[in-house]
């Protein structure tokens, strides 16, 4: 955190924050006993792993501003990296977490390393590359299982507990969330967000700050990386079953629409964003397939209109009021905000 | 070695695609530095398009080469229009703004043409059957075996790729193309009306993709709205491997990543034709990022 | 005699066949303040990016504290001890005032992920003696007020005195400002020149690109005038002024306008 002088100067703000934040995740936490509907609970567990991985991308896209349009292959390296160690290999599945973990920080090595020494659209297409090479991969080898994947994927035990039910997934992966949005409000008040957003915001200034850019892109694409493979791994457990169209250019898409819609950088805004792009295609059911058509035209106009997104705005101001700071500046310029203070 | 030769000449086919196709990319770009994500999309909507149109003229009966002449030289019209649209809805209102803004609104440019032409009736999801082809004859043509359609094709797209070269290098608006590929700030302050050139570029881009694209129809004998975003994916990286922003890079990057994807293919299986031109891409980028032609990227500032 | 804070020998720029910089040599003391001057697209910015490592020189070698650092990327040499600031503002303008400052000090914060994540190794202390710090440095410049103002919404002057700021926390012993004063009013110059020669007693070395003269006069003890990528002449501002080769290059193209 920024230190002891900003709890100096809101405490109020932050105080109020945390217990927000706290009944928040209460009320998620006691809704499968609310209305135990296994509809809604397999809704909001694939709301929860767009969350995951929206949060992911977010040090990408949101804080460096680098464009990864394969970031789906990731998640692929996650949930067959697992399955295919638990199912042929008999590994338990959560010993498997290191090998995914490391299978997907080589991927990112490969495919970053490389590319990020260049200029940065360079990126877009070589992960749109390779986000086409990982899916062909696994529709067509045979550890892959083919166009129709992988079965009977083994439950995850923690403690020696087997995690049988829908419902525990929906808590392993609210607990992923949850987990995962605090390392990146840590990570972003560090020197690794500063770092970011300021290559995000001038390249060359941020060089001239003694920023390694390179390497710190590296980070960024190497962090999102890990994020969405922990939650493939957990994704294919939940699953029991997976198959290469789930992991394609549609769901890097969705990703992307999530980081935007929520408003790049602010993590309340990736979890708003990662239920939206979960809950509007469900209730919308019959008009599937103007679902991309919609994403499309939402990416233009935000682009065009509102570049900085909804929500990073809106809780700017809600934190400034809730802390009392009058600052002078003038008002509502946008995309001249401190982003993601309120967060 | 006969293999060989027949997997040369099938990929300098498909490499006339990605060449016609690269080019797009590699104008906009030259004088932009945008990835215009849009642009294997409208390859697919030339496509479309000469399908309703071929159609409608009832060309499966006749096929008579004026008509077919006259439907390419439509789309390409209508097509080149679409592009200009695009920049002037899409693109201009972000000429300042952020690269990473501009990429997403590319993003999102390209799936509201394959998802426009997905949900427009007659057109949808499945797979169409191109209701014109070309001439399947045959023809012995320096010992190998070819039909007069696939002469055909090469044909058209190297008189228009040249014709496009030509254009670049001797006229006004060619020269003020490179002017602002250059500075776009100082081509402004020498009287060249930086948004009227922008717009022709992305007209020739768009038509050529265009025409493309019904040759594509009419080649595969099948269409599908999908089908611009593996192709342009593969038109990026021929930009890239001839060096992007060079016309004549384009084009030689295009056949020749026809030809390697073609070999590459006939030996591993042609699922993994793709997955061979990517990693191309990934290598081509740690050895040379410049391309084969390209020049030095930029100094900063 | 002791060893310089700085020495360019002999550097040579190209970019294709222009030649930006040729055959300049200079050097700086230890806490010199020292001004650079000379017409527009002499070769000013251009050495300082030579300087800084944004641009590789063709030809010739840089020295810092006797170091050759050359070839070094630019973010080595910002933190070996040079830091600059741009012809045109480079903030980072969506964040706020504080966290443009903590950016400069990059090196000195903690990047070890337990430590930042579980706030252990004394990370939380250590963060909070850098913010401190840059608050100390905000009201040095005078901008304490901003402080979570969005840096893209400050004044230009003020802006200005940001990045100075920026700069700073990076420990400099050397510190590079490329037209400062450019856009200021006179008030305002006034005021900078002043933040500039505080800076300058604190013991560290500047070199100024700077068009406005009596700015020069009151900061610099020693000028270097470039032309065409050649240094032309140096020597203490009285001299430089009276300089024909000087005055010829400025009168020379008269037709471009500046201060
Ligand atoms: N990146 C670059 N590419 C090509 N020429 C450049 C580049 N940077 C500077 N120059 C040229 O170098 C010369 C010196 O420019 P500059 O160093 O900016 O001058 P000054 O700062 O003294 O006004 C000019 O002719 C300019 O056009
Ligand atoms: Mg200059």
């Amino acid at each position: 955190m920024i230190g002891q002088s900003v709890r100096r100067s809101r405490p109020k703000a932050l105080r109020y924050g945390w217990a927000g934040i706290l009944l928040a995740i209460v009320a998620v936490a006691l809704l499968p006993h609310v209305d135990p509907d296994p509809y809604l609970i397999s809704v909001a567990t694939l709301a929860f792993v767009y969350m995951g991985l929206a949060l992911g991308l977010n040090m990408v896209v949101g804080y460096a501003g680098l464009l990864d349009l394969g970031y789906a292959a990731f998640f692929a390296v996650g949930a067959y990296g697992s399955a295919i160690l638990a199912t042929t290999y008999h590994w338990p599945l959560l010993a498997t977490a290191p090998a995914v973990v490391l299978m997907a920080v080589v991927a990112a090595l490969i495919v970053g390393g490389p590319t990020l020494r260049l200029r940065s659209d360079y990126l877009a297409i070589v992960t749109l590359g390779f986000g086409e090479i990982t899916q062909i991969s696994a529709n067509n080898l045979q550890i892959t299982g083919g166009a129709t994947g992988i079965f009977d994927i083994p439950p995850l035990s923690l403690f020696g507990w087997q995690l049988l039910q829908p419902v525990d997934y929906y808590y392993v992966l609210l607990a992923m969330v949850v987990l995962y949005a605090l390392i990146t409000w840590r990570v972003r008040r560090s020197k690794i967000g500063r770092a970011w957003l300021a290559i995000r915001e001038d390249e060359d200034a941020a060089l001239a700050m003694g920023i390694n850019t390179v390497r710190y892109k590296i980070y960024a694409y190497v962090g999102g990386a890990v994020f969405a493979s922990l939650i493939g791994l957990v994704y294919g457990a939940a699953m029991t079953a997976i198959a290469p169209t789930s992991f394609g250019y549609p769901q890097s898409v969705l990703c992307i629409v999530a980081v935007l819609i929520g408003g790049m950088g602010s993590i309340p805004g990736m979890l708003v964003g990662g239920f939206l792009v979960e809950a509007v295609p469900e209730a919308l059911r019959n008009l599937a397939d103007f679902r991309l058509l919609l994403f499309g035209i939402v990416m233009v106009l935000v682009m065009i209109f509102r570049p900085q997104g909804v929500w990073p705005a809106r809780s700017m101001r809600w934190a400034r009021r809730l802390a009392g700071l009058a600052t002078g500046s003038p008002g509502d310029a946008p995309g001249a905000k401190p982003e993601d203070l309120g967060s | 070695m006969a293999f060989l030769t027949g997997q040369i000449v099938a990929g300098l086919l498909v490499g006339a695609f990605y060449a016609m196709i690269a080019l797009g990319y590699s104008m906009v770009y030259g004088i932009m530095r945008l990835i215009n994500f849009a642009h294997g999309d409208l390859y697919m909507v030339g496509a479309f398009l000469g399908f309703s149109l071929f159609g409608i003229a009832g060309a499966s009966s006749g096929n008579s080469m004026l008509m077919s002449a006259g439907i390419m030289v439509l789309v390409m019209c209508l097509v080149g229009l679409l592009g200009v649209a695009i920049e002037r809805v899409a693109y201009r209102p972000l000429r300042r703004a952020p690269l990473l803004s501009v990429m997403i609104t590319a993003l999102g440019m390209s799936l509201i043409l394959e998802n426009g032409v997905l949900v427009t009736p007659g057109w949808g999801s499945l797979y169409l059957v191109f209701p014109a082809s070309l001439s399947s004859r045959s023809l012995t043509l320096l010992g190998y075996q070819l039909t007069l359609g696939q002469l055909e094709l090469a044909i058209i797209a190297v008189v228009l790729m040249a014709a496009l070269y030509l254009f670049v290098q001797t006229t006004m608006t060619g020269k003020a193309m490179r002017a602002i590929a250059i500075d776009k700030d100082a081509s402004a302050l020498m009287g060249i009306n930086v948004d009227v050139v922008i717009a022709i570029t992305f007209f020739m881009g768009a038509a050529l993709a265009g025409i493309a694209g019904v040759l594509g129809g009419m080649y595969y004998g099948q269409i599908n709205y999908l089908m611009g975003f593996d192709l342009g994916l593969k038109a990026f990286t021929a930009a890239v491997l001839g060096g992007i922003g060079n016309i004549p890079g384009a084009v030689l990057g295009g056949f020749l990543l026809g030809v390697l994807e073609s070999i590459g293919g006939g030996y591993l299986g042609s699922e993994w034709a793709s997955v061979f031109s990517f990693s191309i891409l990934i290598l081509l980028l740690v050895v040379r990022p410049t391309g084969i032609l390209g020049e030095k990227l930029g100094a900063r500032m | 005699m002791t060893q310089p804070l700085l020495a360019v020998e002999d550097v040579s720029l190209r970019f294709g066949g222009v030649a930006a910089l040729s055959g300049v040599s200079l050097e700086l003391q230890e806490q010199e303040p020292v001004a650079l001057i000379g017409p527009n697209g002499a070769g000013k910015t251009s050495l300082f990016n030579c300087i800084t490592g944004f641009y590789r020189a063709t030809e010739g070698h840089v020295r810092f504290h006797g170091q050759d650092v050359t070839r070094r990327r630019a973010d080595a040499i910002a933190n070996l001890g040079i830091r600059r600031t741009f012809q045109n503002l480079r903030l980072f303008p969506r964040l706020s005032v504080m966290e443009n400052v903590l950016t400069g000090a990059h090196a000195r914060a903690d990047a070890n992920l337990l430590h930042v994540i579980l706030g252990f190794g004394g990370y939380g202390d250590a963060e909070a003696q850098l913010v401190d710090q840059a608050d100390a440095l905000l009201e040095f410049v005078g901008i304490a007020a901003y402080r979570e103002t969005a840096a893209g919404d400050l004044p230009y002057g003020l802006q200005k005195r940001l990045e100075l700021a920026r700069a700073l926390i990076g420990e400099p012993t050397l510190l590079l400002l490329d037209e400062p004063a450019a856009g200021l009013n006179t008030f305002e110059r006034r005021a900078y020149v002043q933040l500039i020669r505080q800076i300058n007693a604190r013991g560290i070395g500047v070199l100024m690109i700077e068009h406005d003269m009596d700015m020069v006069m009151t900061f610099a003890r020693r000028v270097i005038v470039l032309d065409y990528g050649k240094k032309i002449a140096e020597g203490t501002p009285a001299e430089v002024q009276r300089d024909p080769a000087v005055v010829a290059a400025y009168l020379g193209d008269a037709s471009d306008e500046r201060a």
